[in-house]
């Protein structure tokens, strides 16, 4: 196992490179830079903006400049917020996101587990019927659609919380049950018809001949080996949610790391786009890294030689 | 057993990441909790977006504007008229025909730490503001001031040669390369704010680090900052060592960065904001009327850039739109009532000239526009007579045009209008091209489209800041057009200093603007808002920000 | 574990009982009569119940969207605006939107673009992803490494930049769209099947064909992907209106169908800002995504019990 560690961290250092090649080109490849406005600045004002950007370089030279950068651990400043670096800019926005999306993905791994068990075990049951179609209606109402409708009910109506804005637990509430909703059914989903997949296995059927209950069943044996699909969605889900949603984050007015995937390419902010990929790439390989481990722990059967 | 380890390996797993952030988080509630103690007077705005920076020098939109209008005072400041009044300069002096002004300052004026504000801080941040290495986005606001452009295109390297210099702590002469006749409106603008030079020779990277330590964003204005989280609020509080506090009535004001418009309205019915811009079309109905909704005004034009430079459309025939008849059967074949009325609803006007209203004209108490009259008209009948006059009766044998819009719900809901009428009224097919952003200001530039949707905002109250995008050399003028009337008109006016004369040669330029009409006007904005009613006294000024000054709370 | 299990099983004199008199006569008739694969797939799908309602409820939609548009009597462009807003009545079943357009013969033809990439998306997964899951899986050691790596890769672009890029070369139009579908969506796929592949390979069942030389091409297609369909076929459904919307977006950018053409994607993401002054704009276009996806979790929860191995008779 720590061989195998070790060599999925080598090759993890590789993809971030290529991740930070492929990303640069691409993004100075598209159309526009950070300075162009509608109302464009004059030629020599321009010039001085890419002197003091290193703009104005052969793009292999910025490419070199970056990649030494971002060895030393430096992402370099922003071009949109030019009193801020890309380090700044991550180092305050993640802990939100990442706290916003803990509960998300909390609220949805227990939601979701919990009820796709129940619906496998009554398979054509009410429950099962219930719980697939508020499956497929949550999956049909993204995210941001259910957000202002809930915006709507629980702040405008009851006045029960906060419409948006950051700060407290009431104000983490809709944004994490916005976020938590389509993740909720799908590992639901997952985790039903994986169930049902275990569940017809012998070994559980012979458990259960054997006269064991129905929950004890469901947790020794069934649960156990229903997972792996669950885990093998629920890692890069984890990656994804704790770096941020740019719909929920802006819907929420949350300061989150969500908002600058999106808005730095709109704004050709390159340094942001690439420091952020960078750290959405890495923490993602690391999940999913901890996913491989989580199938070995699941299933000793399963090795990496 | 093994169930146990993989429950255990899951719980360690969450727990740590758990514990990495959560920390973090808390600390930021307890800040939060601690500030809403008093009944301070409080207003909240929603900004609409994050402030790219707060350096008056590199600032250019209306959002940092908003802000730094709040910290800073220049020389002069705009009343609600758009007007310049004295504030840091209590008098002034205009000599040489308007090419040298000497400002005389208030001698009451502190910085936020006590110090007190003098010519040389002027003369300081000016000349930061040209310096290359700053690298200024508005430096061009300084081009008026002599060698301003030279130095900061490097031409010249000694910054003592521009044009701008403190005689002693209190009077501030200023050279001009041309007369402006704006020139005081423009000192009321942040990149000619005064900057504390006592702070920032301190700290070279001024501003970076305010949002950390607020009481480095030394100012002179009617407030401070007293706190910065990005992307979430950003707070003002009273400044006791302003010169002109006892107008000051506000505690503190909040800005909010809610970008979403939808929010924006939901969050002010629930009371957690007292005045929002933007509010999204599809809710306009239902606010009109009531006593929160106003209709501020604001200084700008929707209209369709007409590619006129290219031979060949972009689907590669012979541009018909290059026959002035058949740009204005288009114009006039459109229903610009339905636009604003059915679609807009936030009292647009509809436009048949390109400078809006809300500009004097040279008789005081003249709007510009008024003066100026309608240019043309909307008349079908008339249109399809001009489009047969052209060669294309019925649109018969009228090639497919593109027209090219930016991404957004507002843009297309127009276009599908204009679509639907020009095939109506006139047989003409049009296909519409949406683009993101910078895409769409790439295309525009290259002139790879037809027909294209384009907006101006005024940057200065004056019908210059519309007309001079269309001068050959302009980098606003995407059209390919180019009249060398049109050129000499703008050029006169921007050099006469005898306001009549200056207002006439506008009037002579937008006719020949209409009249070739590279442009097809659409509207006239406006700047529909919610306010609480409670918030009385603000300045809503019509190049699009408000000043809280005087604003005041009554409950 | 399950060895003893087995014997005990074996042991258990209820679970035998003699054969029936009628199936004593004559050992020639043992064999059943001949059924091929598919035939036997849709022999046991036709008996599910719900899985059929799925598949009419599917061709219903389909003749919504084909059939639809040619008999409706508004275009879908036609502007009114002496009805802009109209909640649905007689003449307008699902109201007007803010030009006074028929939202019905929108949603008529919303349908087909938004089927059409609602297929295009199940086609790349169950093609693309299963097939590099199935294999990167299968293959294991370095094999595996590499092709993982990839798709992470792949995962952190951001696909924004790519959909500009995409969008500047190739500007407008359906075929895009679905370039860029492919791209990236079978990505999630792939690390579903990869690690049910895993834990399946390991399988008793899959040893014994192993050592009775199935090849590697049978291995995978007729023992390991089979039994993986479970996950596959609920990611695929459930999939299928992310999809959608995914295309509203796209074309939001300016990738894909122009307006004034819309899909239902796009209709739904417009709607949103009326949620409160014109509800149906929003709720009838998110109420047939539904319908779509519902019937597409019908039909494929009915293939996954009818190609299920396991239950096979």
């Amino acid at each position: 196992m720590g061989r195998f560690i070790v060599r999925r961290l080598a090759l993890m250092v590789i993809a971030l490179w290529v991740v930070v090649t492929v990303t640069f080109f691409l993004a100075h490849m598209i159309p526009g830079g950070p300075f162009d406005r509608e109302k464009p600045v004059p030629e020599a004002i321009k010039k001085n903006l890419e002197e003091k950007y290193h703009l104005n370089e052969p793009m292999w030279k910025q490419y070199i400049l970056y990649l030494n950068d971002i060895i030393h651990g430096d992402l370099g400043p922003s071009f949109k917020y030019p009193d801020r670096t890309v380090n700044d800019i991550i180092k305050e926005s993640f802990p939100v996101s990442a706290q916003l999306g803990f509960w998300a993905v909390l609220i949805a791994t227990f939601v979701g587990i919990s009820l796709g068990s129940i619906s496998a075990l009554h398979q054509g049951g009410l429950i099962d019927s219930f719980s697939m179609f508020f499956a497929i209606l949550f999956i049909s109402l993204p995210s941001f659609v259910i957000a202002p409708i809930f915006q709507y009910i629980f702040g405008v109506k009851l006045h029960w919380l906060p419409v948006a804005n950051w700060g407290s637990w009431e104000h983490m509430i809709l944004p994490a049950l916005s976020l938590a909703l389509g993740p909720t059914a799908v590992i639901a989903r997952l985790t039903r018809a994986s169930m049902l997949e275990v569940l017809s296995n012998d070994y559980v059927k012979a458990a259960k001949a054997r006269g064991l209950s129905g929950l004890r069943v469901l947790i020794v044996y069934a649960l156990k080996n229903a997972l792996i699909p669950v885990v093998t969605y629920l890692f890069p889900l984890i990656a994804a949610i704790f770096t941020g949603s740019f719909v929920v984050e802006k819907i929420f007015n949350i300061p989150g790391l969500g908002r600058y995937y999106v808005t730095s390419i709109y704004n050709r902010d390159y340094t942001v786009i690439l420091g952020v990929t960078v750290f959405y790439a890495a923490f993602l390989i690391l999940m999913n890294l901890l996913a491989d481990i989580t199938y070995a722990l699941l299933d000793p059967r399963i090795r990496y030689e | 057993m093994k169930k146990f380890r993989v429950f255990l390996t899951l719980l360690l797993v969450f727990g740590l990441i758990f514990g990495m952030f959560v920390g973090c988080g808390e600390q930021k509630q307890e800040q939060s909790q601690g500030q809403e103690q008093k009944a301070e007077m409080v207003l909240r705005y929603n900004l609409g977006t994050e402030p790219e920076t707060l350096d008056p020098a590199k600032a250019t939109g209306v959002p940092e504007m908003t802000v730094m209008l709040h910290t800073f005072d220049g020389l002069t400041r705009l009343d609600r008229d758009g007007k310049p009044q004295p504030a840091v300069a209590e008098s002034w002096e205009v000599k040489d025909n308007g090419k040298t002004y000497i400002f005389h300052l208030r001698k009451d004026v502190k910085w936020s730490d006590g110090q007190p504000v003098t010519a040389h801080d002027f003369e300081f941040a000016w000349k930061r503001a040209l310096s290359p290495e700053i690298a200024s986005e508005y430096a061009y606001q300084l081009y008026y001031i002599k060698n301003g452009e030279k130095y900061n295109t490097g031409e010249i390297t000694d910054p003592n040669e521009v044009g701008v210099k403190a005689l002693d702590d209190y009077t501030l002469q200023v050279e001009l390369e041309q007369p402006a006749p704006y020139f005081l409106s423009l000192v009321a603008f942040p990149t000619l704010y005064p900057l504390p030079e006592h702070v920032l020779k301190a700290h070279p990277e001024w501003p970076k680090g305010i949002d950390k330590d607020p009481s480095l964003y030394v100012t002179n204005g009617p407030f401070v900052l007293a706190e910065w989280s990005h992307h979430d609020k950003l707070v003002l509080k009273k400044n006791p060592n302003y010169f002109d506090k006892d107008k000051v009535k506000l505690d503190k004001l909040v800005f909010y960065m809610v970008e979403d418009a939808n929010t924006a309205v939901q969050m002010f019915e629930n009371g957690e904001v007292d005045m929002i811009d933007n509010i999204p079309t599809a809710q306009i109905d239902q606010w009109k009327g009531k006593p929160e909704f106003h209709i501020d005004p604001i200084l700008g034009t929707y209209y369709i850039l007409v590619n006129v430079g290219s031979d060949k459309t972009m689907g590669g025939e012979k541009n018909p739109l290059q026959d002035v008849r058949v740009r204005k059967a288009i114009a006039m074949a459109i229903n610009r009532s339905v636009i604003t009325d059915k679609i807009l609803k936030a009292g647009q006007q509809p436009a048949y000239a390109f400078v809006p209203p809300g500009i004097p004209d040279a008789e005081p108490g003249t709007d510009f526009r008024q003066v100026g009259g309608n240019y043309f008209s909307e008349d079908v009948q008339k249109a399809k007579e001009l489009l047969a006059e052209a060669g294309y009766p019925d649109g018969k044998g009228f090639p497919k045009l593109i027209y090219l819009y930016n991404t957004s719900e507002g843009h297309k809901k127009i276009g599908e209008a204009i679509q639907s009428m020009l095939k109506e009224n006139l047989g003409i097919e049009m296909e519409l091209q949406n683009q993101e952003w910078k895409v769409y200001l790439q295309s525009r530039n290259e002139g790879q489209f037809d027909l294209a949707r384009a907006g101006w905002l005024g940057d200065y109250v004056d019908p210059m800041t519309f007309l001079d995008m269309f001068v050959s050399t302009s980098g606003n003028n995407d059209t390919g057009w180019s009249n060398p009337q049109y050129d000499e008109l703008i050029e006169k006016a921007k050099y006469e200093t005898d306001n009549a004369k200056r207002v006439q040669y506008m009037h002579e330029a937008e006719k020949i603007l209409m009249e070739d009409m590279p442009i097809i006007p659409l509207y006239f904005y406006t700047n529909p808002r919610l306010v609480k009613t409670y918030v009385k006294n603000y300045a809503a000024i019509s190049l699009g920000w408000v000043d809280f000054k005087e604003a005041y709370i009554q409950k | 574990m399950s060895m003893d299990i087995r014997v005990e099983e074996l042991k258990d004199k209820s679970l035998w009982e003699p054969i029936p008199e009628s199936e004593k006569m004559g050992a020639e008739a043992l064999t059943a009569p001949q059924v091929t694969f598919w035939g036997d797939v849709w022999r046991r799908f036709r008996k599910n119940r719900l899985a059929v309602i799925g598949l009419v409820l599917l061709v219903i939609i389909l003749l919504f969207a084909l059939v639809g548009p040619l008999v409706s009597p508004y275009p879908y462009d036609k502007q009114d605006y002496n009805a802009i807003l109209e909640p649905p009545n007689f003449a307008h079943p699902f109201g007007t939107d803010y030009v006074g357009r028929d939202l019905f013969t929108r949603v008529m033809y919303g349908a087909r673009i938004s089927l059409a990439v609602g297929f295009l998306a199940a086609m790349v997964q169950l093609v693309i992803g299963v097939l590099y899951g199935g294999i990167s899986g299968f293959m294991g050691g370095k094999v595996d490494e590499i092709m993982m790596r990839i798709v992470d890769i792949m995962y952190a672009i951001p696909i924004l930049l790519i959909v500009i890029l995409l969008m500047v070369v190739l500007g407008p139009g359906l075929v895009n769209i679905f370039l860029a579908l492919g791209f990236f969506y079978w990505l999630g796929m792939a690390r579903i099947v990869r690690s049910q592949i895993l834990t399946l390979k390991e399988e008793e069942f899959v040893l014994a064909a192993r050592v009775l030389g199935a090849s590697t091409k049978r291995l995978l297609l007729r023992h390991l992907i089979p039994n993986a369909m479970g996950p596959v076929i609920v990611t695929v459904t459930l999939n299928i209106p992310n999809a959608i919307f995914t295309e509203a977006f796209l074309s939001y950018i300016g990738l894909g169908v122009s307006a004034p053409m819309a899909s239902l994607g796009s209709l739904a993401s417009d709607g949103v800002e009326y949620i409160r002054t014109a509800p149906w704009l929003m709720l009838f276009p998110a109420l047939t995504i539904a319908l779509i996806a519902l019937a597409f979790n019908f039909v494929g929860d009915g293939l996954r019990d009818s190609l299920d191995p396991r239950l096979r008779r």
